[in-house]
């Protein structure tokens, strides 16, 4: 099992205004292929921030991040911003898909910043959202989807291109249980089946049914499991 | 009431800087619109107020009195006998300023070396001299003292171009009351200048003097009247026709077709340039309004979750669009005023003078400041603009959905 | 893609989108409309005031044109006349002498502007003979044509004299008699009051002229750019020779300033109107940009620069300018066509046109500048001013971003 993820020493100190908010605190941590990871813990206990510095949307006060052994700490933006289209996915919790653009658009949009050629990336999609249930629903735009299926698509586009990691914010905060369920259950099979890397930030208790490893935080910290 | 003012009114100027650059762009929208209005308008009004000036001052005076028939025949066939006693008392109403009789005849003006046509003005001098530019044109020489004075007053272009100088005698030709050929030598002594076009053909004699010279006795062919005010000119005009009925009673706007015009054009192309101007602004500052109402929907719903009353909405949002427009427009009265008085020399308009004197305007234009029209607008640019607000106000106010209220954050 | 994503932007808010094309398109067409009004109506001045009587330029003494002294003439020697010679075929010369004198009907005598002219040359610079209104032009040598207010007020009819009184080129008495053979209208005041012609050669015999002339008319219904090329080469041949060549500018200077100024306030007003278009349609823009603060994070999050998102911004604004533009170029140059064939009327200021000659119908006149030039200066200031919101997005930072409500 390789390590995609080396966290080591994460700290992240916010300056509000007057006030330092220590957001992370020597946070370390290895995630390795193929895990379905769930990162839970309450408000403000550091889980966002974590992942938001772990997918290079953010850069640590102290500490550093490795990315398939690449160190974050090194890369400029133009250089973050090209690891965030190639090897990393993401999944938030709302507004995940670009109003305009039909779901196969959507899907199809990472592939085209990519530079991929016409036919490939319209397979490629229409495979991709077969593989999510949304057959049909290719020429929608989000405004016509309901928000499981919106966030089905949020999950098609997030592995399109094969990343080396999915991350995912709070995926199921904004839909009823029934949709939570179906929406965690195709993560689970993605992650068994083509052996996708899930990161999964949440509160809700249910998802942690559905993740392999459980890291608890607090106040910024790991609490569990000790390492 | 004033409570809830006062509770209102911080937060709605408040409200304006969140969008500090927004606010600042509309602002800058208004104060220039409001700031070009009054410029362009004050141009435009001194110079249809020149061109009023500069035909009242060129011997037209506010209006005229002649003979029936003069009008289509200028000849000295439609003379007037002096004043009866009603126009005489109408003429010395109070509210006329100023009037004098004439004496009108074409000629011709013959020098050693050169001849010209002219028109010759029989002129009272002490009336006249509150009437027209004469008396205070003349540059060389001397105005008339008394109507039974002698001598002529030549225009500088028209004195070069007879090659003349001061004392040196012309001869004047022209057909008189009888129809017979009348000549008579007189010598120049004062040359006047000042209006360009006159120069060239307009002579001066005293009215005595021309009145011999032409035959006429004691009649004259035209009364010239001036008002005390231009808004006034109407009725005097109305008084004189009632106190003469069988003579030809006329204002300048019938007798000088040109300048009225010029007065509809500059106040036409004010109204819309203002119209057009106004329009363009309104348009932003509603959208803006628009766009500050929708963006804070959420942030009603909550205030009125609250317990705010949809009516503090109605009005915060009316206090916005007060607290934007109002110093737009006292900021952009302020640079128009500024712009305006600077140029209190006037506005020489250099070698497009030609051009401007064929408009009507002067050489010079003095923009005026109007303080009461300067009110009249902005009071109107406001008006207009909290009208404009009332409809994203509306939107404001309205019951706004829960699940809007409720949206979860990140 | 960009296009595409850029053109589906411009309509997620449909309205206001549609708000902000009419306010361009208008102003488009306002910036097309009245300027090509106002060059239509300069060349409507122009060529009238030319047309009638002054010609396009005119070949005089040096002082002449302020003081038009009888003893200011010039002999048509060897070097004016192979300097005309030269002149490019179509351009028009007629000689013409001018003075003043006393014409006397039976019942009136008036001051009139007498001016010498070759009849059968002068209908090509002048339309005066064209606008007899009774009777004929000059025919016999001791024909005269007056003013129809100058006939009228001398109270002269056709075939009756008029007794004519100036002074001569050497000082002495001009005395003639003429027969009334037409009378004409301009619709000019000064003109019709007080200009009277008579034949040339008439003229000189009268006035003592000894062949000598006061001007030489050169006729305006050429090429513009002949007529111009023929004043330089004239200028060049007759330098030294104490003649000069006045061209309209001067002859009509009232006109040509006149024009000037109304060139120029103009241009101030359409600069104010455009600066506030501009002004007001960047706040839609930086608003339409800030409303999608959220979503422009999230596509920073997936992976795109900033440099593809201004792009994409960009390219909005290019599209709402253009399309906004164009459509007031179609709007504008309908209007425009449809006035210039049926004319704008103007009867309440008829008295100012009257000063120009001028009907008080205008025609405006739709050229490439007018259609193009307006427009340009609008959709230019409409995507230099989009640079704003796109300048923003380049310091978007990204988790503040998708954290914005």
């Amino acid at each position: 099992m390789t390590a995609i993820i080396q966290c080591k020493d994460v700290s992240k100190t916010y300056n509000n205004g007057a006030i330092e908010v220590s957001a992370l605190r020597d946070v370390s941590l290895t995630i390795s292929s193929a895990e379905f990871v769930s990162l839970s813990g309450p408000s403000g206990c550091g889980k966002t921030t974590l992942l938001n510095i772990i997918g290079g949307l953010d850069r640590p006060s102290a500490g550093d991040v490795l990315v398939e052994g690449a160190s974050l700490n090194t890369k400029s933006n133009s250089q973050l911003a090209d690891i965030r289209l190639r090897r990393i996915g993401y999944v938030f919790q709302a507004y995940n898909l670009i109003p305009v653009l039909s779901a196969l658009e959507n899907v199809e949009f990472i592939m085209q910043l990519q530079g991929l050629e016409l036919k490939q990336r319209r397979e490629r999609s229409m495979a991709i959202l077969h593989s999510v249930g949304l057959d049909g629903m290719e020429n929608r735009r989000p405004a016509e989807l309901s928000g499981g299926q919106q966030q089905r698509v949020a999950v098609a586009r997030a592995i399109v291109s094969d990343p080396a990691i999915v991350l995912a914010d709070e995926p199921t905060a904004n839909l009823d249980s029934r949709n939570s369920n179906e929406l965690l259950e195709l993560m689970q099979r993605l992650n068994n089946e083509k052996n996708i890397t899930f990161v999964v930030a949440t509160h809700d208790p249910k998802v942690l049914q559905f993740t392999g490893r459980h890291i608890q935080m607090l106040d910024g910290q790991i609490v569990a499991p000790q390492n | 009431m004033m409570k809830t003012f006062f509770l209102i009114a911080p937060i709605a100027w408040r409200n304006l800087w969140r969008r500090g650059t927004r606010t600042v762009l509309t602002m800058v929208t208004v104060a220039l619109a409001v700031a070009s209005m009054m410029i362009l308008g004050s141009f435009m009004r001194s110079w249809g107020q020149s061109a009023f000036d500069r035909t009242v001052a060129a011997m037209n005076a506010h209006g005229q009195i002649h003979a029936r028939g003069f009008m289509d025949d200028p000849t000295l066939e439609y003379s007037m006998p002096p004043p009866s006693t009603a126009l005489l008392q109408a003429l010395n109403n109070p509210s006329i300023k100023a009037w004098a009789p004439r004496v009108v005849a074409s000629a011709m003006v013959r020098s050693e070396r050169e001849s010209a046509p002219v028109r010759v003005y029989g002129i009272n001098p002490q009336r006249e001299a509150r009437l027209s530019f004469v008396s205070k044109a003349v540059a060389q020489g001397r105005y008339f003292t008394e109507p039974a004075d002698s001598g002529v007053l030549l225009g500088r272009l028209l004195v070069d171009r007879l090659q003349v100088k001061l004392g040196h005698r012309v001869v004047l030709t022209a057909q008189d009351a009888k129809g017979d050929i009348a000549e008579i030598g007189v010598k120049v002594i004062g040359i006047y200048q000042g209006q360009p076009e006159l120069e060239k053909f307009a002579v001066y004699l005293p009215i005595t003097q021309a009145q011999t010279f032409l035959g006429l006795d004691r009649r004259s062919s035209e009364i010239a009247y001036l008002a005390n005010r231009r808004e006034q000119v109407s009725s005097v005009t109305a008084m004189l026709r009632a106190a003469a009925p069988d003579l030809d009673v006329r204002s300048w706007s019938e007798l000088q077709p040109f300048t009225r015009a010029i007065i509809e054009i500059t106040d036409n192309t004010n109204a819309i340039w203002g119209f057009v101007s106004f329009a363009l602004v309104a348009f932003g500052l509603v959208n803006t309004l628009l766009m500050a109402v929708y963006e804070r929907l959420r942030e009603f719903g909550l205030l009125q979750a609250l317990g705010m009353k949809p009516a503090w909405l109605l009005m915060q949002i009316m206090l916005e669009s007060c607290f934007l427009v109002i110093p737009a427009t006292l900021s952009g009265a302020v640079v128009g005023a500024a712009v305006i008085l600077s140029f209190s020399d006037g506005l020489n308009l250099g070698s497009w003078g030609a051009g401007a004197r064929m408009i009507g305007a002067s050489q010079v234009l003095y923009p005026q400041f109007d303080l009461r029209q300067t009110g009249i607008a902005c009071a109107v640019v406001i008006g207009l603009s909290i009208l404009a607000s009332i409809y994203p106000a509306v939107r404001a106010a309205r019951r706004v959905p829960v699940d809007v209220i409720t949206r979860a954050q990140v | 893609m960009i296009l595409s994503l850029a053109w589906r932007n411009l309509w997620r808010r449909r309205r206001r989108t549609i708000a902000s094309l009419t306010a361009i398109a208008l102003t488009c067409v306002i910036v097309i409309f009245l300027p090509a009004l106002q060059s239509g109506s300069y060349g409507a001045m122009i060529r009238s005031a030319n047309g009638l009587l002054d010609g396009y330029a005119q070949i005089q003494r040096r002082d002449f044109l302020d003081k038009p002294a009888m003893r200011l003439s010039f002999s048509v020697n060897k070097t004016v006349s192979s300097a005309i010679a030269e002149l490019p075929a179509g351009v028009q010369v007629v000689p013409r002498d001018i003075s003043y004198a006393l014409l006397s009907s039976r019942k009136r005598s008036l001051g009139a502007q007498v001016m010498g002219v070759n009849a059968e040359l002068e209908n090509r610079v002048s339309t005066i003979p064209g606008r007899i209104i009774s009777g004929q032009y000059l025919h016999a040598d001791n024909h005269i044509v007056l003013g129809d207010a100058l006939a009228r007020n001398l109270q002269v009819n056709l075939g009756e004299t008029v007794d004519m009184l100036g002074m001569a080129r050497d000082g002495s008495l001009a005395v003639d008699v003429l027969t009334v053979a037409g009378i004409f209208r301009t619709g000019m005041r000064e003109l019709d009051r007080q200009l009277v012609q008579i034949k040339l050669a008439r003229f000189d015999q009268t006035f003592a002229m000894q062949g000598q002339r006061h001007a030489l008319v050169i006729g305006s219904n050429t090429d513009a750019a002949l007529l111009h090329q023929a004043v330089t080469t004239l200028e060049r041949s007759l330098s030294g020779t104490g003649l000069v060549v006045h061209d309209w500018k001067k002859l009509q200077a009232g006109v040509y300033y006149s024009i000037q100024l109304d060139m120029v306030s103009g241009i101030f007003m359409y600069l104010i109107l455009i600066v506030i278009v501009t002004a007001s349609l960047l706040n839609n823009m930086m608003m339409s940009a800030m409303e999608r603060t959220r979503e422009f994070g999230m596509m920073m999050a997936l992976g795109v620069k900033p440099g593809l998102l201004g792009r994409i911004v960009w390219t909005e604004i290019v599209l709402m300018s253009g399309l906004g533009t164009l459509l007031g170029m179609l709007l504008g140059s309908a209007i425009t066509l449809w006035y210039s064939v049926n004319g704008l009327h103007f009867e309440s200021v008829q008295a100012v046109f009257e000063q120009f000659g001028m009907s008080s119908t205008l025609y405006p006149e739709l050229t490439p500048l007018t259609l193009l030039a307006g427009p340009a200066v609008v959709a230019g200031s409409l995507i230099l001013a989009g640079l704003a919101p796109v300048y923003r997005l380049f310091h978007l930072q990204i988790i503040a971003a998708m954290r914005s409500v």
